[in-house]
């Protein structure tokens, strides 16, 4: 099939572009647009915690944090430093980077879910040194910055533990300022886009095609010369890097950040958002964002008339993500695909050959 | 000819079982070489070993004048080791040409990086993967299914997949098995000529298989374990007629019966 | 030559400080030591890490609170109240087990660990609903509230503080020892303790030698939310109880298990009995606010610089699972 034909890919993308360019004329009330901001947000996270979950088999329950490094970074940078937004960005990502890395480095090395403990405890940390960061530098390091001869008015970074950071600026193109919730709509979205774009890049490809060879057989995809730690290293660290971009893109939008944004159940959602899309689904991404931040904006919605049912907030994320995962592994997104695609067959072929048992022989490497 | 690969004091411990026991004994290049036992006797476990998928608990394997246990298995393919295995081990997931698109993994270079920005070359190398990977399939007679999933296929052409996706990684030692296992007689004939068409090529094989005809008929020389350890080890007359052997075969008989 | 006397005085000035430290840290040890021993009993029969143990902790504590001493509850006496709590728990361990079993045989980790995360939120959820979200106050188990123990003169100084033995943590750290105890006991001597180590082992094989494996699964979640709730009976008295606790007691448990190596029994113990006592002793030395962080820096550390010595034991048991 190499024939020349438009990809699957180009034509999402396409669509997808139509779809945003479209939207603010049917939704009218810009208020409208800030939920469908946070969406185009979440789901370039989700994007990368997808490809996390799906292709490298991986959860991580501590993405809030690589969130937050992205939202800080950016935030303190900008505010406390007076950099750019647009180098506090790729600051942020570099940073996260760097921190997946030395956080799956060991823990992907090894089979079984060592990561997901590891990112919970890294989520952890990271919160708990959100809220308890020092407002001056401690003893040691005012002392090192001293034998470094820094300046005495180099600026400690500055989180405001439990308050937050206020006043971050919205991201500019020279004197462009995005700042009405059509333009941030605009802006994430062609992000979010460009994200998807990138990442189903990855899936069409020689490494992508390895993360599913993983996907249906480490044995047999390791006996093949993939180097299977590695790759999911890599996809790590990606998805670190993306859940930082969407937190600083999240930071410059809102102009407000604080810890309760980035806590456990922050992370937990996000696993949530990427369960209902479907694992190994890019595109689900969007779904998956799309259901939670919408399902969240209609219960805060109810939730001002019936304020006892606000708090079933939990409840129905949690009963969502047992329920998803026993009933629809594959996710609403491809279950609901498949389905209509049975239909439209009208059952004409047969159901797949079962597939052979695994062999008791694949063990740890 | 030279040993291409020596095997030396190999030891495989599962909780105190030893399912390979100090075992010795080397494959000569360009040859057919076949690993036979009874049920149990530690063939597939000897072969996860050689292909890394299970690290040894004692002794030592050398490739080419290199020890290569203990090294993981993506190491040893790219030493130009290739196996299949006893249980399909396809990914289901994908179409056939797929399957052997992974296959020809360590023949292309191409990154997350630079798929994710097209950088130049991505498109050309992924078109020149997937011709060779049709060639491969072609070899096994599987060029009609490059665009079957793997798990819609019927049992006997995943086995031929198998072998395609190991041959695409062109491999100097080819670890088969029970390649045989399953396949109706005529398979069984194709898969023969298959096997000395992959010998021809100067692929060095070595296969385990339970079809003693076959073995008998194809193999240049003849390892037998049983209980994890070496009871022969010789041509396939020789080992025919071995009285160890014979034991060993006659007990499981018994055992049957 | 005066310098080192002058050390050894401060150093025994302090000690009824360090062993007050060590008392309180080792009763908090103890519940994450049997946490720990929870996550232990389930992943080594079924390969699973249960994410909501911590909430059995929470069941015991707060089902414990509501039959003894909440305003509108039965106030039953707490002989009657704890084998409640612990078989309220019981029962939603078996739950979750028999939720899990599917994807169990399906043998996709990722989802056991997305559904075990989702019942630890879902029961988050239920009891902030039903309990509402203010710590309450528990009563200790027995009235005398402690004793205080004055070290002699000779060996703090003249001005020394007696060191506090709270009876509510001799109680934690006997329930502890009891629970070790009365597992050491089930797992080696009794019929279904036997089968579920059998499980652990070779769960196919277990199946061929008639073990009902489905309920030794289901048995072993029962049994793990049975000690999970014990121990939040236990330490609710001294950390109060909320619909929250679950979350942090669960995570320490579980760093707990991971350091002492995952399914190794003596391993988790040890090291939460190690674990309070040095979150203990950090809190007070280093830096309070970062008290909750200390455990999880152990978990990163121990995960980062030395995966491998510290699962070695796992991993020998799963190649031959
Ligand atoms: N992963 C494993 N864990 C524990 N025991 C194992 C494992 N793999 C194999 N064994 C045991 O090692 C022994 C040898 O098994 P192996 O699969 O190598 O035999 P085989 O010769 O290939 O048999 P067959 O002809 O049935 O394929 C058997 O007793 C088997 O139960
Ligand atoms: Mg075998």
């Amino acid at each position: 099939m190499s024939r020349v034909r438009p990809s699957p890919t180009l034509i999402s993308v396409l669509l997808g572009i139509a779809l945003v360019a479209l939207a603010p004329c049917v939704v009218t009330n810009s208020y409208a647009l800030v939920p469908l901001t946070f969406i185009a947000i979440y789901t370039i996270l989700v994007i990368g915690l997808n490809m996390l979950m799906g292709y490298a088999g991986q959860v991580s329950l501590g993405h809030a944090a690589f969130f937050a490094i992205g939202a800080y970074t950016s935030a303190i940078l900008s505010t406390q430093y007076g950099c750019s937004p647009w180098a506090a960005m790729p600051a942020g990502m570099a940073l996260a980077g760097i921190v997946a890395l030395l956080v799956g480095m060991p823990c992907l090395r090894l089979r079984g879910h060592y990561l997901a403990m590891a990112t919970l405890g890294f989520g952890m940390i990271v919160y708990i040194l959100l809220m308890e960061w020092p407002d001056s530098p401690p003893l040691l390091l005012a002392t090192l910055g001293r034998l470094l001869h820094l300046p005495a008015s180099t600026p400690w970074p500055f989180t405001g533990g439990a308050s937050g950071l206020p006043d971050i600026p919205a991201l500019a193109i020279g004197s462009f300022v995005f700042h009405t919730n059509l333009q941030k709509f605009y802006l994430t979205w062609a992000f979010a886009i460009l994200a998807l774009l990138l990442c189903a890049n990855i899936v069409n490809s020689r490494v992508g095609r390895a993360l599913r060879a993983v996907h249906g057989s480490e044995a047999a995809a390791a006996t093949l010369g993939v180097n299977i730690a590695a790759y999911k290293i890599h996809v790590f660290v990606l998805s670190a890097i993306l859940a930082a971009l969407a937190g600083s893109l999240y930071a410059h939008a809102v102009g407000f950040i604080s810890p309760p944004t980035f806590n456990f159940i922050r992370s937990v959602d996000f696993v949530v958002m990427v369960v209902i899309g479907g694992m190994a689904s890019i595109w689900g991404a969007v779904l998956g964002a799309g259901t939670i931040v919408l399902l969240g904006n209609w219960l805060q919605d109810v939730g001002a008339k019936f304020p006892r049912l606000a708090e079933f907030d939990l409840i129905i994320h949690s009963a969502i993500l047992i329920l998803v995962m026993i009933f629809m592994p594959a996710g609403i997104v491809c279950t609901a695909r498949d389905a209509v695609l049975r239909r439209l067959r009208g059952r004409a072929t047969a159901p797949a050959a079962a597939a052979p048992a695994h062999s008791e022989e694949v063990a740890t490497p | 000819m030279t040993a291409l690969l020596d095997i030396r004091h190999l030891t495989r411990a599962f909780d105190g079982l030893l399912a390979v026991s100090d075992v010795s004994f080397s494959i000569a290049g360009g040859q057919i070489t076949a690993l036979i036992g009874p049920n149990g006797a530690g063939k597939s476990t000897l072969l996860n070993l050689v292909s890394g998928t299970l690290p040894p608990t004692g002794g030592v394997i050398t490739y080419q004048g290199q020890v290569i246990s203990g090294c993981p298995p993506h190491r040893i393919a790219e030493y130009g080791i290739a196996r299949t295995f006893q249980h399909v081990e396809l990914f289901m997931n994908m179409t056939a040409a797929e399957n052997v698109m992974v296959g020809r993994h360590l023949r292309s270079r191409g990154t997350l990086f630079s798929a994710m920005f097209r950088l130049f070359g991505t498109a050309a190398e992924e078109r020149r993967v997937r011709e060779d990977a049709l060639r491969f399939l072609e070899r096994v007679g599987l060029r009609e299914d490059a665009d079957t999933p793997a798990s819609a296929l019927p049992f006997g052409r995943q086995r031929l997949l198998e072998i395609a996706r190991a041959l695409a990684t062109e491999p100097k030692l080819l670890l088969l098995d029970e390649a045989a296992s399953g396949l109706s007689t005529r398979e069984k004939r194709e898969l023969v000529s298959l096997i000395y068409a992959i010998r021809d090529a100067g692929v060095t094989i070595f296969m385990v298989d339970h079809d003693m005809d076959l073995v008998m008929s194809i193999s240049d020389a003849v390892v037998v374990l049983d209980h994890g350890e070496k009871i022969a080890e010789g041509t396939p007359t020789a080992v025919q007629h071995d009285a160890r052997v014979i034991a060993a075969y006659l007990g499981e008989e018994a055992a049957h019966a | 030559m005066t310098e080192p006397v002058y050390a050894r005085k401060r150093i025994m000035g302090n000690l009824p400080d360090i062993l007050q430290l060590l008392f309180t840290g080792l009763a908090v040890g103890s519940i994450y030591a049997i946490i720990a021993v929870g996550f232990t009993v389930i992943f080594s029969s079924t390969q699973v890490v249960n994410f909501a143990q911590g909430e059995f902790v929470m069941i015991g504590a707060m089902v414990s609170y509501w039959l003894v001493g909440a305003e509108h509850g039965p106030h039953l006496p707490l002989l009657l109240a704890l084998p409640l709590a612990v078989l309220a728990a019981m029962l939603v361990g078996s739950a979750l087990g028999w939720v899990l079993m599917r994807p169990l045989k399906d043998a996709s980790v990722t989802s056991l660990i997305i559904i075990t995360v989702g019942a630890s939120m879902l029961m988050h959820g239920v009891a902030s609903l039903l309990w509402g979200k203010d710590p309450v106050a528990v009563a200790p188990f027995s009235n005398t509230s402690g004793y205080s123990l004055t070290l002699p003169a000779a060996l703090t100084g003249p001005h020394a503080y007696p060191v506090y033995i709270g009876t509510q943590e001799l109680w934690v750290m006997g329930l502890a020892a009891l629970v070790v105890l009365a597992l050491t006991f089930f797992f080696n001597r009794t019929m279904i303790g036997k089968a579920m180590r059998a499980v652990s082992v070779n769960r196919h094989g277990a199946r061929l030698i008639g073990i009902n494996v489905s309920r030794v699964v289901v048995g072993a979640f029962a049994l793990s939310a049975a000690i999970g709730a014990i121990a939040g009976a236990a330490i609710a008295p001294i950390s109060m109880a909320s619909y929250g606790m679950g979350t942090m007691l669960g995570l320490k448990g579980f760093a707990a298990a991971i350091v002492g190596g995952l399914g190794n029994f003596p391993g988790s113990i040890i090291a939460g009995l190690l674990l309070g006592i040095m979150e203990n002793f950090s809190a007070t030395y280093l830096s309070s606010q970062y008290k909750d962080a200390f455990a999880f820096i152990i978990l990163l550390g121990v995960l980062v610089i030395s995966p491998q010595g510290i699962v070695a034991l796992f991993r020998r048991r799963r190649a031959s699972v």
